[in-house]
C-alpha cells in the first residue's frame, strides 16, 4: 500500500451530506464562501450501482436518462429514517421529563445515541448503502422491476468482453426537493470491469478539464490491503465528458477503497471515488 | 441470504415457536366462572390460531443473543395476549366482519361482551410479564414491563391516529404521516417490543435498543404495508374480508397515494365516499376505489414502497444482529424480512 498520507474526511456532524468538493478541500482562510460540511449544499454527484454480472464491461457508454427509480427509493428511504429517528428522540425527552434516574442509569434502558439516532447525520455512505440493499433486495423479488432498472443503468452499452463485471452510465441526480444548488453539468461516465458486485460513487467538481485528470488509486484503511491501481481516465469522444475505466481485481477484497481525483499537472483535488466491493 | 430457504426455515420455527407459545398462555387462561360470557370468550381468539410472528420473535432473539426458550416463553406468551386483547378492540372499532377465517367476537357475542373480553385479556397479559421475575430477575423483569407500557401507549397511540384521520375525513396526508401512524400501531407490538424484549432478555438487561427500534421499525413497516396489499390482492385464505380495509376507509399506503394522484374532480369524489361511515358506503364506490388504486399504479407504488424498506430492514438487521455468532435464530430473523414480504 502507498505511503502517501491520504486525505481522509471526518464524518461530519450535519443535517445532510456533502457535496461540494470545491469548497471543502479550500482553505478557509481562503474560501470566500462559509464551508459546506454542515450545509446542505449539493454538488455534482454520479452514483452507479454494478450488478456484477458477467457480461462483457462496454468500454464505450452512453448518456442516460436519471434514475427515477433510485431517487424514489431514496426519498423513501430519507422519509423512513427521519421517522424512526424522531420518534427515538422523543423516547429520550419522555425519559428525561419523569427524571427516571434508575432508568437512565441503567444499563441498555436508553444507551448513547448511535451513529443515526438523532436523526442527522446520515452521511452520503450511508444513504448510498441503504439504497443499493434496498435496491438488490428488490431486484432479487421483482423481476420486472429489475428488467426496468438494469435497463436504465446500462442502456445503450455496445461491446462485451468475457469474464468482466457489468458496466454501466452513472445516473446524474437532480437536486432534492427543497435544496437550492446547481444541477450538475456533465457527470462523468464510468466503465467498471468487475466480476464482483461493485458500488462506485464519484465526486467531481464542475467544470473540469477532461484531459487533465489522475488518481493514484483507491486504498482500503485496512492495513495490508490492496490498492485498486488500475484506473485511467480518458475523454468520451462522443460528448467530450470525462471517463474513467476502473478494473477490479477477481481477488480483490471485500471492503471499501477510496481515492482522490486530481488534476494531472497541478495535482490539485478534483474530486474523489468512493468504491465498495459488496461480495 | 437464499429465497429457497426462507421457505423452510420460517415457517418451521413460526410452527415450532408458536405452539410453545400457545401451551404456554393456555396455563395463563382462566378456568374459573364465569366462563359463558367472559372466559370463554377471552381465550376465543388466542386459540384460532395465527401467524405467532411476535412471539416467534421475541423467543428467536433471545435465543440468539444465547437465552433459553423457557426464558422467553413468559414473555412471547405475554405478547401474543395483548396482541389478541387489541384485535378484539380493533375489530369493534375498525367495525371488522372476519378475523381469522371466522366472525368477529363482537359479531357473533355483541360489542359490550366482546369489549370486556377484551379488556380482560390485556389485564391476563399481565401476569405472565410478572412471573418474568422469577426466572430473569426482578430487574429485567422491570425493565421488559416497562418496554411493554411505552409499547401499549404507542399502540393506542398509532390507533388513535389512524381512526382520528378517518373520524375527520383526512386524506391529504403523506408516506411519512402513514409510517409515524404505523410505527406506533403496528411496528410497536408486531416487532420492536418483540426484538428489544427478546434482547433485554437475551443479554439479561444490558442491550443497546436503539437498533431494534430501527430493524424492528423497518420490518413491521414493511409487514404493515404487505398486510395492506393482502387486503386488496389475496384470496379467502388470508383470513379478513377483501377490499374490507377500502370498506373500513383504513388509510393505506395505496390509499394514500391515490388521494395525490388524483385529479381535483376525482379527489372531490374520494373525499365524499370516504365521508360515509361503512354501513353507509356503497359497493360501486369501493370499487371505484379500488379501480382507481389500479389506474394510478398505486398497488405497484406500494409493493416498491415495501421491498424499499425490506432492503433497509436487512440492513439494520445487519447492524443488529452482525456481531452475533451464526445460529438458526439468527437466520430465521433475517428470513423474516423476506417472509413478510413473500407471504400470502
Amino acid at each position: 500500500m502507498s505511503d502517501r498520507p491520504r486525505i481522509r474526511r471526518e464524518d461530519p456532524d450535519r443535517a445532510a451530506p456533502v457535496r461540494d468538493w470545491a469548497n471543502l478541500f479550500r482553505s478557509a482562510a481562503s474560501s470566500s464562501t462559509p464551508s459546506t460540511i454542515g450545509s446542505v449544499k449539493r454538488g455534482p454527484m454520479d452514483e452507479m450501482t454494478v450488478a456484477g454480472a458477467a457480461n462483457g464491461p462496454a468500454w464505450a457508454s452512453n448518456p442516460t436518462e436519471p434514475g427515477s427509480i433510485s431517487e424514489e427509493a431514496q426519498i423513501a428511504i430519507e422519509n423512513a429514517y427521519r421517522v424512526v429517528d424522531e420518534h427515538l428522540q422523543e423516547g429520550r425527552r419522555a425519559a428525561h421529563s419523569r427524571r427516571d434516574d434508575a432508568r437512565m442509569s441503567a444499563p441498555g434502558a436508553f444507551p448513547a445515541a448511535s451513529a443515526n439516532a438523532a436523526g442527522i447525520g446520515l452521511t452520503a455512505e450511508n444513504i448510498q448503502a441503504m439504497v443499493a440493499e434496498s435496491l438488490r433486495f428488490y431486484s432479487t423479488l421483482a423481476p420486472l422491476w429489475t428488467t426496468v432498472f438494469n435497463s436504465i443503468a446500462t442502456a445503450a452499452t455496445a461491446a462485451s468482453a468475457p469474464d468482466a463485471g457489468l458496466a454501466a452510465a452513472p445516473l446524474a441526480r437532480p437536486p432534492m426537493p427543497g435544496n437550492t444548488t446547481t444541477m450538475v453539468a456533465e457527470p462523468i461516465i464510468v466503465e467498471l470491469a468487475s466480476t464482483r458486485m461493485t458500488r462506485v460513487t464519484i465526486d467531481l467538481v464542475p467544470n473540469v478539464n477532461p484531459t487533465k485528470l489522475a488518481t493514484s488509486g483507491l486504498h482500503s484503511i485496512v492495513p495490508d490491503c490492496p490498492s485498486i491501481k488500475d484506473l485511467t481516465f480518458i475523454v468520451d469522444s462522443h460528448s467530450n465528458r470525462p471517463v474513467v475505466r476502473i478494473r477490479v481485481p477477481d481477488d480483490q477484497p471485500v471492503g471499501s477503497y477510496n481515492g482522490v481525483i486530481v488534476d494531472a499537472a497541478s495535482g490539485d483535488p478534483r474530486g474523489t471515488i468512493a468504491l465498495r466491493i459488496e461480495s | 441470504m437464499s429465497t429457497t430457504a426462507t421457505s423452510a426455515l420460517v415457517p418451521e420455527i413460526l410452527n415450532e415457536y408458536g405452539a410453545l407459545t400457545r401451551a404456554k398462555l393456555r396455563e395463563y387462561m382462566p378456568t374459573c366462572e364465569p366462563r359463558r360470557h367472559l372466559y370463554d370468550l377471552v381465550s376465543d381468539y388466542p386459540l384460532r390460531g395465527g401467524k405467532m410472528m411476535r412471539p416467534s420473535l421475541c423467543i428467536a432473539t433471545a435465543r440468539a443473543f444465547g437465552a433459553s426458550v423457557d426464558d422467553a416463553l413468559d414473555t412471547a406468551a405475554a405478547i401474543e395476549l395483548l396482541h389478541n386483547a387489541l384485535l378484539i378492540h380493533d375489530d369493534i372499532e375498525d367495525g371488522s366482519e372476519q378475523r381469522r377465517g371466522r366472525p368477529t367476537l363482537h359479531v357473533e357475542h355483541g360489542i359490550p361482551l366482546a369489549l370486556n373480553a377484551g379488556d380482560t385479556l390485556a389485564l391476563v397479559a399481565l401476569r405472565p410479564l410478572i412471573v418474568n421475575r422469577n426466572r430473569l430477575g426482578g430487574e429485567v423483569a422491570m425493565k421488559i414491563m416497562e418496554e411493554s407500557e411505552r409499547m401499549a401507549l404507542a399502540s393506542a397511540e398509532g390507533q388513535a391516529l389512524e381512526l382520528g384521520w378517518r373520524k375527520d375525513n383526512v386524506l391529504d396526508l403523506d408516506e411519512a404521516d402513514y409510517l409515524r401512524m404505523v410505527l406506533k400501531k403496528t411496528c410497536w407490538l408486531a416487532t420492536i417490543f418483540p426484538l428489544r424484549a427478546g434482547a433485554l432478555i437475551g443479554t439479561r438487561g444490558a442491550a443497546d435498543l436503539d437498533s431494534f427500534m430501527r430493524f424492528g421499525f423497518f420490518l413491521g413497516a414493511t409487514f404493515q404495508i404487505q398486510d395492506d396489499l393482502l387486503n386488496l390482492v389475496a384470496d379467502r385464505k388470508y383470513g379478513k374480508e377483501r377490499d374490507g380495509d377500502l370498506w373500513e376507509g383504513k388509510r393505506t399506503l395505496m390509499l394514500i397515494r391515490l388521494f395525490r394522484e388524483l385529479p381535483p374532480a376525482d379527489r372531490d369524489r374520494m373525499t365524499t365516499i370516504m365521508l360515509a361511515n361503512r354501513t353507509e358506503r356503497m359497493a360501486e364506490d369501493v370499487a371505484w376505489i379500488r379501480a382507481q388504486m389500479d389506474r394510478h399504479g398505486c398497488i405497484d407504488y406500494a409493493r416498491r414502497h415495501a421491498h424499499w424498506l425490506a432492503g433497509v430492514a436487512l440492513h439494520e438487521y445487519s447492524v443488529a444482529f452482525s456481531r452475533l455468532p451464526d445460529s438458526r435464530d439468527k437466520r430465521f430473523i433475517e428470513q423474516m424480512v423476506t417472509w413478510v414480504v413473500e407471504r400470502n
